[in-house]
């Protein structure tokens, strides 16, 4: 079939009348149709909820910003958009975002940038605490995936050198306080880190757990772990710069499943009687599955024999050794300072005869936490 | 409400479509009206009654500015009423709590401030009122007898927020008669057809998807480019000292460069595609202003319906060039002062505003002959560095910031040249900046021209709708993730 110019020129100007249209009308009805999320597992958030029509929301003008952000969070494909777009980013070059590098082998890797005074404030407070003690305080400070896999940053990369801050944490650190480093136990794994979340793997908490065990005058016991996975695991990383070509990770962890644990939240005033929240592996955050999350006290009562009690100060790296140890300690006191405020961890050591401290903390969070100030 | 939001995209625009092609012809101008109203409403539900104020002042003043027939000192009357309504306006709500400030700070004295929230696209619809009211007087055009053509006029909501100012001379006729599918007149024809009583309502096609493509290539423009290059900017100007270095603080003012050309002209070429939609045809706003090879070119290519209503309606009344050199220079820095103060209630902008004046002084007395006697790679050069010193004084608004700005770029703030983080920046935003500085010139038009011109059914059938709907899709995508989605000719 052959157009002259009148009815190609017609063609053109339909077909571009149907791909607007089509475009309008499938946000449209796909957002009108879809039902409305109350959580977004991709960003780890609650989304906006259709805004109420009040009337000092309408003279105010503030109904046309819950509008838009109702809207976009409840867009049709809103997590295949993001993917598009991070992906586009990515193919013009854009290597960080959101302050996540895409690096080689897969790997996102979370920039790092030294925040000196609140690193130094951190660890002043730590050692304020270690000085009120007259029990053993170990410090065992986790490099992040950044500094393990430093080799696989994108060309161009801009971040500092968490081997700097380490050491400079060593340095600064009250002689009360034995220092662990596992940074040369992390680079001989074959994989310390997940690729899409910014948590280190069971195989890294497993081993670096174990050789800090031995370093403070424990004999490793002979147990029969059980080692689990779960397929389909994207990290928090991930979230943070979701694009298409990223792979998943798979998600482990190591059980014990002959010991019996009670755990109690403390403040929730729940128990369980595993370490391990198995409803979480279905979920996206499959991390959290190890205690069940963050808590601001934990008490883990375990059959294993010893007599010994431990104190973990900690973030959430630590929920991955919380199975090793378990099997070292008969009780174990878990405290996350983001949550735990107003209260005296000194007057707990004291009260429920602690043997011993464990802070353990990866590098990330001592540079950016700001909660330390709670310890006393 | 913006152009670049989804509710804008994915609620009103379909709406306001729908709407407009179904309502018989008659109605198609209230219908713009109302909708435009609730367009503004929207987001500022209590200021749309100033605008309709404006409206309302400036349809009266207008119908008695007419010297045909009323008399002289009437229209004149009616003319000086609109000024001050306008500029008591832009005076009262923009202007206001900027002249307390320095009162305050001259004197010691401590009046309180109004602290009035500057609404939306108010420098735009008086300005545009104003244009017709003078226009009327001048006798250019005829006075509108129907308060809801001129209220369309002044509300019409592609213009309403960002512009272009688009003068009443210049669609007079579009906004009486012009061509627009109704989907009920078409009912009626088919009814009546037999009797050959009415004409079959006509779609203009070609409008219509040059509009999809103007409006596609806007929306890009801004939520795709201008937004991403706007992140470059914001975190180079919010980062710590220690973060940069002279090169960064170059990189920083160039982004802050691209970034106010896409986003405003993207925002000027979604307005043209959105009234070629709906029937009208605008002026041209911009036009590749960063392929200037001087500043009085650059002048004539950027924010063309600004500078022209300065140039008419207040350079030339003042005597233009006409009154000899030393009344032209003061002319020219009266116009420029003005149009830096239009861009905001700031001293930056009337710096701004006297630095581009005493630019085309300079270069109307004394670089005219050598500029043309220059290659052009070297006049262009020229030109741009002055555009983006210029952007590096309109792109700070507190004093310190812009001087400790300048003093960064051109080595006075103690910074190293390069650093890790400038590797960086520059690593990753360089194919971006690449994309810009294509996307500046006509070059992509002149690629689209030549393989129509080699083969015209591919590129009209398949390649221009396929690059419409990426567009679309893309920008859809940035816009539902996007943080960054400010619009910085909204403050005007």
């Amino acid at each position: 079939m052959k157009l002259d110019d009148k009815q190609r020129s017609r063609l053109s100007c339909i077909i571009l009348i149907c791909v607007f249209a089509v475009f309008l009308l499938a946000f449209v009805v796909g957002t009108i149709l879809s039902e409305d999320r109350d959580f977004s597992e991709m960003e780890n958030r609650t989304l906006a909820q259709k805004p109420e029509i009040s009337k000092e929301a309408v003279s105010s003008g503030k109904l046309d910003d819950d509008f838009e952000e109702y809207y976009s969070d409840q867009i049709f494909l809103k997590d295949a958009l993001m993917a598009m777009k991070t992906t586009c980013d990515y193919a013009v070059g854009k290597t960080c975002q959101n302050g996540v590098f895409f690096g080689s082998d897969g790997y996102m890797l979370q920039q790092y940038i030294e925040d000196t005074e609140n690193v130094e404030a951190n660890i002043s407070y730590l050692n304020d605490f270690a000085k009120k003690l007259d029990v053993d305080v170990d410090l065992l400070l986790v490099p992040n995936s950044i500094a393990v896999n430093s080799d696989k940053l994108p060309i161009g990369a801009f971040t500092d050198d968490q081997l700097e801050t380490v050491s400079l944490i060593e340095n600064s650190l009250d002689e009360n306080i034995a220092f662990f480093n596992p940074y040369e136990i992390l680079c001989e794994l074959e994989q310390a880190y997940y690729r899409t979340d910014h948590h280190w793997t069971a195989a890294a908490a497993k081993t670096t757990i174990e050789q800090w065990l031995l370093s403070a005058g424990f004999q490793l016991k002979d147990i029969d772990y059980s080692y689990n996975q779960t397929e389909n695991f994207y990290g928090s990383l991930y979230s943070k710069a979701p694009a298409a070509f990223v792979k998943p990770d798979t998600f482990d962890y190591y059980e014990n499943p002959t010991l019996n644990v009670t755990v109690e939240y403390v403040s929730e005033s729940s128990r369980s009687d595993s370490l391990i929240d198995e409803s979480y592996l279905d979920k996206k955050d499959k991390y959290s599955s190890l205690l069940g999350g963050n808590f601001s006290q934990i008490k883990i009562t375990s059959e294993c024999e010893s007599d010994e009690k431990l104190l973990l100060l900690k973030d959430s790296y630590a929920n991955a050794v919380v199975p090793i140890l378990a099997n070292y300690f008969s009780e174990i006191y878990i405290i996350d300072l983001r949550y735990f405020h107003f209260e005296s961890v000194s007057k707990l050591v004291e009260e429920q005869g602690i043997d011993r401290v464990l802070m353990l903390y990866n590098v990330d969070f001592i540079n950016e936490d700001k909660n330390f100030v709670w310890l006393e | 409400m913006v152009f670049s939001s989804l509710v804008f995209l994915f609620a009103f625009l379909p709406a306001v479509l729908l709407l407009y092609f179904v309502v018989p012809k008659r109605l198609k101008n209230l219908t713009l009206f109302v909708v435009s109203l609730v367009f503004y409403a929207w987001g500022e539900p209590l200021y749309v009654l100033l605008m309709i104020g404006s409206i309302l002042i400036a349809y009266m003043t207008g119908l008695f500015a007419d010297k045909s027939k009323n008399k002289p000192i009437v229209a004149k009357a009616a003319v000086i009423l609109d000024v001050v309504w306008s500029i008591g306006l832009l005076f009262l709500f923009k202007y206001a709590d900027f002249i307390i400030e320095n009162i305050n700070s001259l004197f010691s004295t401590n009046i309180s401030l109004l602290n009035y929230s500057l609404p939306i696209g108010i420098s735009f619809y008086t300005f545009q009122s104003l244009s017709y009211v003078i226009d009327v007087y001048r006798g250019n055009v005829k006075s509108q007898k129907n308060f809801i053509t001129l209220g369309t006029y002044v509300a019409l909501f592609p213009q309403l927020v960002a512009g272009p100012i688009v003068r009443y001379a210049d669609i007079e006729k579009q906004l009486e008669n012009r061509s627009s599918f109704s989907l009920s007149d078409y009912f009626v024809y088919l009814s009546r057809r037999k009797k050959g009583e009415c004409d079959k309502p006509q779609f203009n096609y070609n409008q219509f998807a040059s509009g999809i493509k103007r409006f596609s290539v806007g929306l890009a423009k801004k939520a795709i480019l201008a937004n991403s290059i706007y992140e470059l900017f914001n975190t180079i100007s919010t980062s710590d000292y220690s973060q940069l270095s002279v090169a960064a603080s170059w990189l920083g003012v160039i982004a802050y460069t691209f970034e106010i050309y896409f986003d405003f002209s993207g925002y000027s070429d979604m307005a043209i595609g959105l009234g070629k939609m709906l029937g009208f045809d605008f002026l041209e706003n911009f036009n590749y202003p960063y392929i200037s090879t001087s500043i009085t070119d650059f002048w004539r290519r950027w924010h063309m319906s600004l500078s022209s209503w300065f140039r008419d309606y207040v350079y030339i009344p003042l005597g233009g060039n006409r009154k000899g050199k030393a009344r032209q220079c003061l002319n020219i820095m009266i116009v420029w002062s003005l149009t830096g103060l239009w861009h905001g209630a700031s001293w930056n902008f009337v710096l701004w505003g006297v630095y581009f004046g005493v630019l085309l002084m300079i270069e109307k007395f004394l670089l005219k002959k050598p500029l043309e006697k220059l290659p052009n790679v070297i006049t262009h050069i020229y030109a741009l560095f002055f555009i983006v010193i210029g952007w590096g004084i309109f792109a700070y608004e507190d004093t310190s910031s812009l001087v400790g700005n300048f003093k960064n770029m051109f080595g006075f703030g103690g910074l190293p040249l390069w650093n890790g983080q400038t590797t960086m920046w520059f690593v990753e935003y360089l194919p971006i900046i690449i994309i810009l500085i294509l996307g500046s010139t006509p070059l992509a038009k002149s690629i689209g021209e030549w393989i129509e011109g080699k083969n015209t059914s591919l590129y009209q059938c398949v390649l221009e709708p396929l690059s419409t709907a990426a567009m679309l899709l893309l920008s859809a995508a940035y816009l539902a993730s996007s943080s960054y989605n400010p619009f910085i000719y909204f403050r005007f």
